[in-house]
């Protein structure tokens, strides 16, 4: 059976963890360090994948031009664009919640998401050729890992034909943008679990206008211990992958092959 | 046979792929493996190595673009060692010995210093980006060799302007007493931007402007004999704007150093011909660009003005669409204006503008007649041409108009079957 080694990096800036996926990433495709599975937590921060359409995603209302006429709009590669604050985001982004968010633009499939305290966040830096060579297999896989954790929580869940991500009656609890570069993944999928929702308001998350995004604490009704939960994740990857997870207790020492 | 790179099968159900970035450029040499483009389909970004090491001949698909898959969307001509292809062949002077052949790696290697081109060090120096302060270090290059393309640096700019435009502190409250009176408008992204290049363009050329007086008779007899026909027919609507693009694109062809940029290396003398059009949009300003106007009939300049303008409006212009004007005309005459001095489009040299066209009584031959008139004003860049040459060219535009239609101007043998000239 494969390895697959899991890092619980607890609660990171956006910024940093994405740095510390492109190390993982640059690792893993120079078959340096084995497959690993980052579950993580990030402080408030929107970020906006490279959506299919047009190329940037749209925020709510579209109040902001993210594609400024006679300028080149294309900056996302450049790592990492970070906007502090509100940079850039004078007029819809006001808000006290959104003060403190952060903001990146992101070299992943998608569109629009917010991250924060309370959603689960698993980015898999894995050699994907191993378990599929169909792109879009690994998105159903990524879902099916989010939909057996929630079925641990007698919380069933559905795919939307044409919507990528996991659905309860209609609402959305689980989102996915992944890059794939040689065959080795890099982001990944977040799971809403306590995490406050009103966030997602300011945006038009996955470019899906008029989409209610849901959670677990809100379908149960009670806030949910996050470490049960990231077992459970951390489980169903496991199945799903068909992987043999080890636990790293250093998270910041990978394991090399 | 060149080999033709197909936008993958990346899964089952994948029938399509966007194109998200084209990472190499025609003419440019690739190792196999080597990425060539970042595409994406549904949450997925990947991009797509080259399968074999050759020249990139043909680029077939733009960047935004989404095609089935099994589409060709690039050429590679196998083993064929690079040709040098200029990195940014519209800014070479002309006039100025070819490039060197670059010196693989050594811009990369550490302790030495780096090479920029010499537009990168001008628009580094245009807009502040220091050599000595190493903010060049910064800027990272897509270029072959991780050269600083124009794009790298501009993109840089944007980036960092930003950054900077968002540290700055909020408006201060206007005071109480007038505040009841006042309102501050908090000014969005886009009108920052406009500001910010219009504010630079007077900085840096010293505008004038020149006006003169156009007999719009035979082109009005023209377009109101053929403009139901081509509604009909093709869904154009025959406006006055192509007929002065074709006869700006006619005469920057004549009178290049109109569709030049002023550098400290020389006058850049473009020889294509990528006239832009302003179009008024809600809150600002955007200039798509027409490419090859000067290789475009009539009805082609009709139909492009037509649907870039429409697109402009719905924000649906694609970023290149927006890019590598030459020359811009700005049609304000829509709003009843007759004249204006138009602010040059920065690096262009020039920028002419229609007035509104109106019936005038005026002179010709010593008898009073009513005649359709416009006013077309060229702002031009002193520091690359003089008046003279300026009056010239609006001499010739002026010449092409009152004479459409008279020597078969314009006839475009693709066209046939409008009236018999197009």
């Amino acid at each position: 059976m494969r390895r697959c080694q899991v890092l619980n990096l607890g609660l990171v800036e956006y910024g940093k963890a994405w740095e510390f996926q492109r190390d993982l990433f640059r690792a893993r495709s120079q078959n340096e360090i084995i497959d690993t599975f980052l579950i993580l937590q990030h402080p408030p921060t929107y970020t906006f994948g490279r959506c299919s359409q047009g190329g940037r995603s749209i925020l709510s209302e579209e109040k902001i031009p993210l594609n400024p006429p006679l300028l080149k709009g294309e900056s996302s590669l450049t790592p990492p664009f970070r906007k502090g604050g509100m940079g850039g985001f004078d007029r819809s982004l006001s808000g006290e919640d959104i003060e403190h968010a952060d903001i990146y633009w992101v070299d992943r499939g998608g569109g629009a998401t917010y991250h924060g305290p309370g959603q689960i966040v698993g980015y898999p830096i894995i050699g994907l050729k191993d378990y599929t060579t169909d792109l879009h297999a690994y998105l159903r896989m990524l879902e099916e890992v989010m939909m057996g954790t929630l079925k641990g929580f007698q919380i069933e869940s559905q795919r939307l034909k044409g919507y990528t991500g996991v659905w309860v009656e209609g609402e959305k609890i689980g989102s996915i943008g992944v890059r794939v570069i040689r065959g080795v993944t890099m982001h990944g999928f977040s799971l809403n679990v306590n995490n406050d929702l009103a966030p997602f308001d300011k945006i038009v998350p996955c470019n899906i206008r008029g989409v209610r995004m849901t959670s677990m604490s809100r379908i149960l009704r009670s806030e949910l211990i996050m470490s049960e939960v990231e077992e459970g994740v951390t489980d169903h990857f496991a199945r799903v992958f068909d992987v043999k997870m080890e636990r790293v207790s250093n998270p910041l020492q990978p394991c090399l092959v | 046979m060149p080999k033709e790179v197909i936008m993958p099968q990346m899964g089952e159900s994948v029938v399509e792929g966007t194109i998200l970035k084209w990472l190499i450029q025609e003419g440019q040499r690739v190792e196999k493996d080597q990425s060539l483009v970042e595409i994406s389909t549904d949450k997925v970004d990947t991009e797509i190595p080259s399968p074999v090491s050759g020249l990139v001949t043909k680029i077939l698909h733009h960047a935004d673009e989404t095609v089935p898959v099994g589409t060709v969307i690039v050429l590679i001509e196998e083993g064929i060692e690079g040709v040098k292809v200029p990195q940014v062949p519209e800014t070479l002077p002309a006039g100025l010995p070819p490039k060197k052949p670059r010196e693989e790696g050594v811009e990369q290697r550490p302790g030495l210093e780096k090479r920029y081109s010499p537009l990168v060090r001008r628009l580094a120096k245009e807009y502040g980006v220091g050599l000595e302060k190493g903010d060049l270090e910064r800027v990272r290059g897509t270029g072959t060799g991780g050269r600083i393309t124009k794009e790298d640096l501009l993109g840089y700019i944007e980036a960092t302007q930003k950054t900077t435009l968002s540290a700055r502190p909020k408006i201060v409250e206007t005071k109480e007493a007038e505040g009841l009176k006042e309102e501050v408008i908090p000014v969005s992204s886009k009108r920052k931007i406009i500001a910010e290049r219009m504010v630079q363009s007077k900085r840096t050329a010293p505008h004038v402007t020149s006006t003169f007086e156009v007999d719009m008779g035979r082109v009005a007899r023209y377009r109101d004999a053929n403009k139901d026909a081509l509604l009909k027919g093709q869904g154009v609507h025959l406006t006055y704007l192509p007929f002065i693009l074709s006869a700006a694109a006619s005469a920057l062809k004549e009178y290049p150093l109109l569709n030049s940029s002023w550098s400290e290396d020389g006058t850049v003398v473009k020889r294509y011909v990528h006239i832009g059009i302003a179009v008024s949009i809600e809150d600002g300003l955007i200039v798509p660009v027409i490419r090859d106007a000067d290789r475009k009939g009539l009805l082609e300049l009709a139909k492009e003005s037509q649907d870039l303008a429409k697109r402009a409006r719905e924000k649906k212009l694609k970023v290149n669409e927006v890019q590598g004007g030459t020359f811009t005309i700005t049609n304000y005459g829509i709003g009843g204006s007759l004249f204006g001095t138009p602010i040059i489009l920065q690096p262009q040299t020039g920028i002419l503008g229609i007035g509104a066209i109106c019936k005038r009584a005026v002179v010709i031959e010593d008898a009073i007649a009513i005649r359709p008139m416009v006013y077309l004003s060229l702002s031009f860049d002193h520091r690359v041409i003089d008046g003279a040459q300026a009056d010239q060219f609006l001499s010739r535009i002026r010449e092409i108009l009152e004479g459409w239609g008279e020597k078969g101007e314009k006839v475009s043998g693709t066209e046939s079957g409008f009236g018999g000239i197009w």
